[in-house]
C-alpha cells in the first residue's frame, strides 16, 4: 500500500492523511468546489476536486471517487466516517476497481448496516438486545399491538437510520401512529427507506460503547469502551473513557459481548459496537458502527493505541499491532466543537472563521479541520473540530478540559464551546452520575443561567468604547458632516486625530 | 457621550469622556485597543487585560467573549430619550412573525390561517441540515398568516408564520 485515497473532508480527513504521513504512506485528498481551500487539500501529497458542493455531487459520488483514485495512482480508499465509509456497495465498488477498502469487508457492512438483520445475528451470536420488533411495521395498527405486548414506553426507530435520525420515544398509546408517520417521513427522506420498527425503551440508560479491533488473520480485541451519554437528539457532544461507572469485570464482560458481536459479522479494522447500560448493569447491543468513529481519540489517549495507523497496517494485511487486555492508563474526555448555537437553541451556524486560536500545552490535542479563513456553510456535517485532553485522573481530566476551553477561540460564528464550557462546572457532570437524559434534563438549563454580571459588565464597556471610537473616526474623517461651523472646535480636533491614530 | 448597552438582557449606562469611563455611574479607568492583524480588541482594565472580537452588524454588535457570543445593542443617550417619547422600539400589539432561523427547507405547516394555538406550540417544520426542526410560537394566540407551503425552501429571514395574540 503506497497511496491512500481519503474519501472525506474536514478534520477526519485531516486525521487520516497524518497517520499515512507518519506511515510512509501517499495521501490523496478530493475535495468539492466549496472545500478548495480546506485544510486536508493542503495536507495532501495529491488533491482531486470531484465536484460541486452537495455531498451528492462529490463526497457521495462513487463513481468520481474511483475516477480520482485510478487517476492518482491510488492504491487503498480510507472512507472516514459519515459520508459512504457505510455503504456496503461503496466498499465493494472499491474492491472491484481493485483497490483495498480500508474498513470492514462488505459482507460485514452490510450485516450491521441493516438494523433488523443486525438484530438478528446478534440474538444468534448470544449477545443481549433491546426487547422488541425484528420485522419493519407494516402501519400504526400493527406498531400498536407490538407496543402493548413489550409495553410503553417504547422507542420507533428507522431500519436505516444512524446517528439519531429517523428515532423517536413514545411514551402512550395515543402519541403512537403520530410518531410511527413520522419517523416513516423522517426515514424517507434522510434514507430513502421509510422501514421502521419497534423497541422496548430503556429509562435512564447510559450510551456505553467498545472499541473493537480486528486483522485479517482472525484476530479481535476490544480496547475499552467509551461514555458518550452526553447527547442532544442523539448527537454525542461529550465522550470520556473510561466511563464513570464500568469497573474492570464489567468492562470485560461488555468487550467480550463486542468481540463476539464482531466476530460473527467476520469483522476486519476498527469498529464500534454501541450498547444501553441500564442502572443496572443490564447491557444491550444498540449498533455497531462499521467505521472509525469521532470519538476515536480518547481511546487512543488512554490506551496508548493509534487507530487509525491499525486500520492502515490491517489492510495491507499485517497483524494487529494492539496487544490484548490493555488496560485504562488516566482519563480522556472529548469536546465536539460544532458550527451550532448553544445559547440560540443549538440552530446551525454559519460564517467565516475570522480568528482561530488552539489550545495546546500538557495533555491536549485538537483534531481539527478548520483555519483562519474557513468558510462554515450548511453543506456538509456541523463538526469543525475536537478538542480532547487527557488527565491522571477524571478530575485533573476536566480541570484540564477547562483550562482548554479557555484556551481556545473561535471568532465568526458561534460554536458548540459555550456548552462544554458549562458543562465542565456542572456538579452533575462531575460527580460522573449522568445518563442520556443529561442534555435535556440538566445540560439546556445551565444555557438559562444568565451569564456573570462582572463578564457582562466589562463586555458592556468594550462595546460601548468601540462604539464611541467608531463615531469619532466618522465624525474626523467626515467634518463636513457636521456643518455647524464648529470644525476648528478643540473636541473635533482629538476626535480628528483619534480617528486617525 | 452616554450609551445605553444592553447585553444578554442586562443593561448598562455607559458614559464615555476622553480617557475615562464610567458604568452605572462609577469611574472605570479602561482603554480599549485593537490587536493588529486580528479582529480582536483588547479591554485594558486596572485588573488585567481582555481580548474580545467585536463585529458590528446593522442594529448592534456581535460580541465574542471566551466560549460565548453575545449580541449588544447600543443607544445613546438622545436616541433613547427620543424612544422613549415614541414608543418605538417595541414590539407592537403582541404580534409575532415566525421567522426561518436558518435556511431550509419546509417539511410541513402543523397550522393554518385561523388556528388557535398555545404559547410553545408547533407552527411549522423546517429541515436544515438533515435535521428537522419544530419552530415554535413565542405566544399563545390565533394565526394570522401562513406565508410558505410544505416543500418550499426558504432563505434565512424569511417569515414563515405570523401570529397575533388573543385576549
Amino acid at each position: 500500500m503506497k497511496r491512500v485515497l481519503v474519501a472525506n473532508r474536514g478534520e477526519i480527513a485531516c486525521r487520516i492523511i497524518r497517520a499515512c504521513r507518519e506511515e510512509g504512506i501517499e495521501a490523496v485528498a478530493v475535495f468539492s468546489e466549496a472545500d478548495r481551500f480546506s485544510p486536508h487539500v493542503q495536507a495532501a501529497d495529491v488533491a482531486v476536486e470531484i465536484g460541486p458542493a452537495p455531498s451528492a455531487e462529490s463526497y457521495l459520488h462513487v463513481e468520481r471517487l474511483l475516477e480520482a483514485a485510478r487517476r492518482t495512482g491510488a492504491d487503498a480508499v480510507h472512507p472516514g466516517y459519515g459520508f459512504l465509509s457505510e455503504r456496503a456497495h461503496f466498499a465493494e465498488a472499491v474492491e472491484g476497481a481493485g483497490l483495498r477498502f480500508i474498513g470492514p469487508p462488505p459482507a460485514a457492512i452490510r450485516a450491521m448496516g441493516e438494523k433488523t438483520e443486525a438484530r438478528r445475528r446478534m440474538e444468534a451470536a448470544g449477545v443481549p438486545v433491546v426487547p422488541g420488533t425484528i420485522d419493519a411495521l407494516k402501519d400504526p395498527q400493527e406498531a400498536l399491538a407490538v407496543a402493548e405486548r413489550i409495553g410503553y414506553p417504547v422507542m420507533v426507530k428507522a431500519a436505516a437510520g444512524g446517528g439519531g435520525k429517523g428515532m423517536r420515544r413514545v411514551a402512550d398509546g395515543a402519541a403512537l401512529p403520530g410518531a410511527f408517520r413520522a419517523a416513516v417521513s423522517e426515514a424517507k427522506s434522510a434514507f430513502g427507506d421509510g422501514s421502521v420498527y419497534l423497541e422496548k425503551f430503556i429509562e435512564r440508560p447510559r450510551h456505553v460503547e467498545v472499541q473493537v479491533v480486528a486483522d485479517a488473520h482472525g484476530r479481535v480485541v476490544h480496547v475499552g469502551e467509551r461514555e458518550c451519554s452526553v447527547q442532544r437528539r442523539h448527537q454525542k457532544l461529550i465522550e470520556e473513557t473510561p466511563s464513570p461507572v464500568v469497573d474492570p469485570d464489567l468492562r470485560a464482560r461488555m468487550g467480550q459481548a463486542a468481540v463476539q458481536a464482531a466476530r460473527s459479522v467476520g469483522y476486519r479494522s476498527a469498529g464500534t459496537v454501541e450498547f444501553l447500560l441500564a442502572p443496572d448493569g443490564t447491557f444491550y447491543f444498540l449498533e455497531m458502527n462499521t467505521r472509525i468513529q469521532v470519538e476515536h481519540p480518547i481511546t487512543e489517549l488512554v490506551y496508548g493505541v493509534d487507530l487509525v495507523r491499525e486500520q492502515l497496517r490491517i489492510a495491507d494485511g499485517m497483524p494487529l499491532g494492539i496487544a490484548d487486555g490493555l488496560r485504562p492508563r488516566g482519563h480522556a474526555i472529548e469536546c465536539r466543537i460544532t458550527a451550532e448555537d448553544p445559547l440560540g437553541g443549538f440552530l446551525p451556524a454559519t460564517g467565516r472563521i475570522t480568528y482561530l486560536r488552539v489550545p495546546s500545552g500538557p495533555g491536549v490535542r485538537w483534531d481539527g479541520g478548520i483555519e483562519t479563513g474557513s468558510d462554515i456553510g450548511l453543506d456538509y456535517d456541523p463538526l469543525l473540530g475536537k478538542l480532547i485532553v487527557w488527565g491522571e485522573s477524571r478530575e485533573r481530566a476536566i480541570r484540564r478540559m477547562r483550562r482548554a476551553l479557555d484556551e481556545l477561540l473561535i471568532v465568526g460564528l458561534p460554536t458548540s464551546q459555550a456548552f462544554h464550557r458549562r458543562v465542565v462546572d456542572d456538579p452533575v457532570f462531575q460527580s460522573g452520575a449522568y445518563d442520556i437524559g443529561y442534555v435535556d434534563h440538566v445540560g439546556l438549563k445551565l444555557l438559562d443561567v444568565p451569564p456573570a454580571e462582572v463578564a457582562l459588565r466589562h463586555a458592556a464597556l468594550a462595546v460601548a468604547l468601540a462604539e464611541h471610537e467608531s463615531r469619532q473616526a466618522s465624525v474626523a474623517l467626515a467634518p463636513e458632516l457636521v456643518g455647524d461651523g464648529s470644525g476648528g472646535s478643540a473636541w473635533l480636533r482629538a476626535a480628528r486625530l483619534r480617528g486617525l491614530r | 457621550m452616554k450609551y445605553t448597552v444592553t447585553i444578554q438582557g442586562r443593561a448598562f449606562e455607559i458614559e464615555v469622556r476622553g480617557g475615562e469611563a464610567r458604568v452605572d455611574g462609577q469611574v472605570v479607568h479602561a482603554a480599549l485597543h485593537a490587536i493588529p492583524g486580528t479582529p480582536l480588541r483588547a479591554l485594558t482594565l486596572p485588573t488585567g487585560v481582555t481580548a474580545y472580537a467585536l463585529a458590528r452588524h446593522d442594529v448592534g454588535w456581535t460580541v465574542h467573549a471566551g466560549a460565548d457570543v453575545w449580541d449588544a445593542r447600543v443607544v445613546d443617550e438622545r436616541t433613547r430619550r427620543l424612544q422613549e417619547v415614541t414608543g418605538g422600539g417595541r414590539a407592537g400589539g403582541g404580534h409575532v412573525a415566525v421567522k426561518a432561523p436558518m435556511p431550509g427547507r419546509v417539511v410541513r405547516l402543523e397550522v393554518e390561517v385561523g388556528s388557535q394555538v398555545r404559547q410553545g406550540q408547533g407552527l411549522v417544520v423546517l429541515e436544515a441540515m438533515k435535521m428537522e426542526n419544530e419552530l415554535t410560537s413565542g405566544i399563545a394566540g390565533r394565526v394570522t398568516a401562513v406565508h410558505v407551503q410544505a416543500g418550499a425552501a426558504v432563505a434565512k429571514g424569511t417569515v414563515l408564520v405570523e401570529v397575533a395574540a388573543e385576549g
